[in-house]
């Protein structure tokens, strides 16, 4: 059997805040304990990450604050530009047309990021507000979302809205409501709604559930993993979380000040850790 | 099937300045295909530490697990890629401990048929085969809708057999999971492992309980503490 390519490869991804110099490397790191170079004040927010996720895959990404996680999401979805590296993309329906394998979508024009983007991916970011505008209805949300992926008539767009809040566990009643009033589970759920609405081939999760109350996150750890399930989604999950790690990732990278210092599968990550680091982190958490 | 080679374990703790610990002493041993190999040897000797490196949820020091597969071929299971060994966990390699290790309010039913869904059986044939197996393990009717957590000890070590055996792995790995199982229980599991093994299933297996172990095993490896085996082979 041969296995299917990965959906999504990054290489050497990186991005610095400051002009970097020469001494940068040596100055940062988890060898050094900091993402700053001490010489010209550079933060190397993420430093020469490698990654693939396969279809299907849910691939987790862990480590504490400030260590990188959010950066590498944001790159992927071109929140960021970066400053190194390469990515690689499986795109599918129309973005297949535009976009060979072949071609590091880093260097795509803006407009051909944008087009990537509503066709591929999909994106959850840990405070609602950066996912969803909170004055305008969770149904326009999902709309608004929809109309960016090319879709034209209203009713269609309402009726799969209501499809996507109902799968998403949101009362249909609330559809014509502002998110500003949902408690933040809710808005969680409007958000993976949104996300998922244009059914992308990758799903992006960042910090999904931290803030929520213990149950709330169960709910909607549950709702992922039944999503996931269903839709057979590629997934990135970001989270400091160990346990979020461990019921909803196949694989795991372990990242600190900026590098991935261990990458394995979750089990063997979590039960046979490798790096300083990550013995730090499992044994911390488990007490 | 499977052949082991100078396989060991040494776990580094990095906060105790690097201090090594043991896991096991280098071993060998082949299990041919259909057949059941039980590890046998005084408790602290790495058995569990083996079969977790085999299904490669710690990492081997030395060694090689050379390992027949149906999808890739002769693989190193040592070495093997982490997506290839993803997909081996799903269609070819089972693991079982006595602990049940499983998603917080998921069904037994669920739980069980989920492997069946995973390498493509549609929801209602995955559904009736995992109401059988786990009637066949006396698992109540009423209890099949209900979330394991909840389960009795003996109770969730049945749905986690049921779990690991439902789609037949070729190589199923097994570290004591009757170990709170009445007498009647364990009969009908040992008639099951039976049954995989009639079918061509290969195992390696740990059961304390001499009586379930020659039931089950064609071959015992015995395994040996480090200084053991340093004094005896040098
Ligand atoms: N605009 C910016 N200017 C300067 N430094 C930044 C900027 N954005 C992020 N950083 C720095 O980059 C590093 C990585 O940040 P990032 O948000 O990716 O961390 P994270 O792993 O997601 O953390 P958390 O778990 O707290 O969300 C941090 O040191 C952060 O302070
Ligand atoms: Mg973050
Ligand atoms: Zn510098």
């Amino acid at each position: 059997m041969i296995m299917s390519r990965p959906i999504l490869i990054a290489n050497h991804l990186t991005k610095r805040y400051g002009p970097g110099c020469p001494r940068c490397r040596d100055h940062t790191g988890a060898q050094h304990n900091s993402n700053q170079c001490q010489a010209c004040k550079t933060v190397i927010a993420c430093d020469n990450v490698n990654l693939r996720v396969f279809p299907r895959e849910v691939v987790g990404i862990v480590g504490e604050s400030g260590s990188g996680k959010s950066t590498v999401i944001k790159l992927l979805h071109f929140d960021l530009d970066a400053d190194g590296g390469e990515v690689f993309l499986e795109a599918n329906g129309k973005a297949k047309e535009f976009i060979p394998a072949e071609k590091n979508v880093l260097e795509l024009s803006t407009f051909r990021k944008r087009q990537l983007r509503n066709s591929v991916m999909g994106i959850v970011y840990q405070h609602p507000h950066l996912g969803l505008r909170m004055n305008i209805s969770a149904g326009g949300n999902i709309a608004e979302r929809l109309l960016m992926s090319g879709w034209r008539h209203v009713g269609d767009m309402r009726d799969r809205s209501a499809l996507l809040l109902t799968r998403t566990e949101v009362p249909v009643e609330r559809m014509d409501d502002l998110p500003r009033n949902f408690s933040g589970g809710m808005q969680q759920r409007v958000q993976i709604s949104k996300a998922l609405s244009n059914e992308p081939a990758l799903l992006l999760l960042d910090e999904v559930t931290t803030g929520l109350d213990v149950s709330v996150q169960a709910r909607v750890l549950d709702l992922i993993r039944r999503l996931q399930q269903e839709l057979d989604v590629a997934t990135l999950v970001v989270s400091h979380d160990l346990g979020v790690i461990r019921m909803l990732t196949t694989r795991t990278l372990v990242m600190k000040n900026g590098q991935v210092v261990e990458s394995g599968l979750t089990d063997q990550v979590l039960e046979d850790p490798q790096h300083p680091y990550t013995q730090l982190l499992v044994s911390s958490a488990l007490h | 099937m499977l052949t082991v080679s100078n396989l060991s374990k040494t776990f580094t703790i990095h906060h105790l300045g690097g201090k090594q610990i043991t896991g096991f002493a280098p071993l060998s041993f082949t299990v041919e295909k259909g057949k059941s190999l039980a590890l046998s040897g005084p408790s602290g000797t790495g058995k569990s530490s083996i079969l977790k490196c085999i299904y490669r949820t710690y990492l081997a020091t030395t060694g090689t697990i050379e390992y027949e597969s149906a999808c890739f071929g002769r693989v190193d299971l040592a070495e093997l890629p982490e997506p290839e060994m993803v997909r081996l966990r799903q269609r070819e390699i089972g693991y079982v401990t006595q602990f049940l290790r499983v998603m917080p309010r998921v069904s037994a039913r669920n739980l069980v048929a989920e492997p069946l869904l995973r390498a493509g059986a549609d929801l209602e044939t995955a559904c009736r085969k995992a109401e059988a197996l786990l009637a066949r393990l006396r698992i109540p009717a009423e209890l099949l809708d209900a979330y394991p957590a909840t389960f009795s000890g003996g109770e969730q070590q049945r749905v986690n057999i049921a779990r690991a055996i439902i789609s037949r792995p070729h190589l199923l790995l097994l570290d004591e999971p009757t170990a709170s199982l009445d007498k009647a229980s364990i009969e009908i599991v040992v008639e099951l492992l039976n049954e995989l093994r009639g079918k061509g299933t290969t195992m390696v297996m740990i059961f304390h309980d001499p009586d379930i172990m020659n039931a089950l095993a064609d071959v015992i490896h015995h395994t040996r503490s480090a200084e053991t085996a340093a004094a005896c082979c040098g």
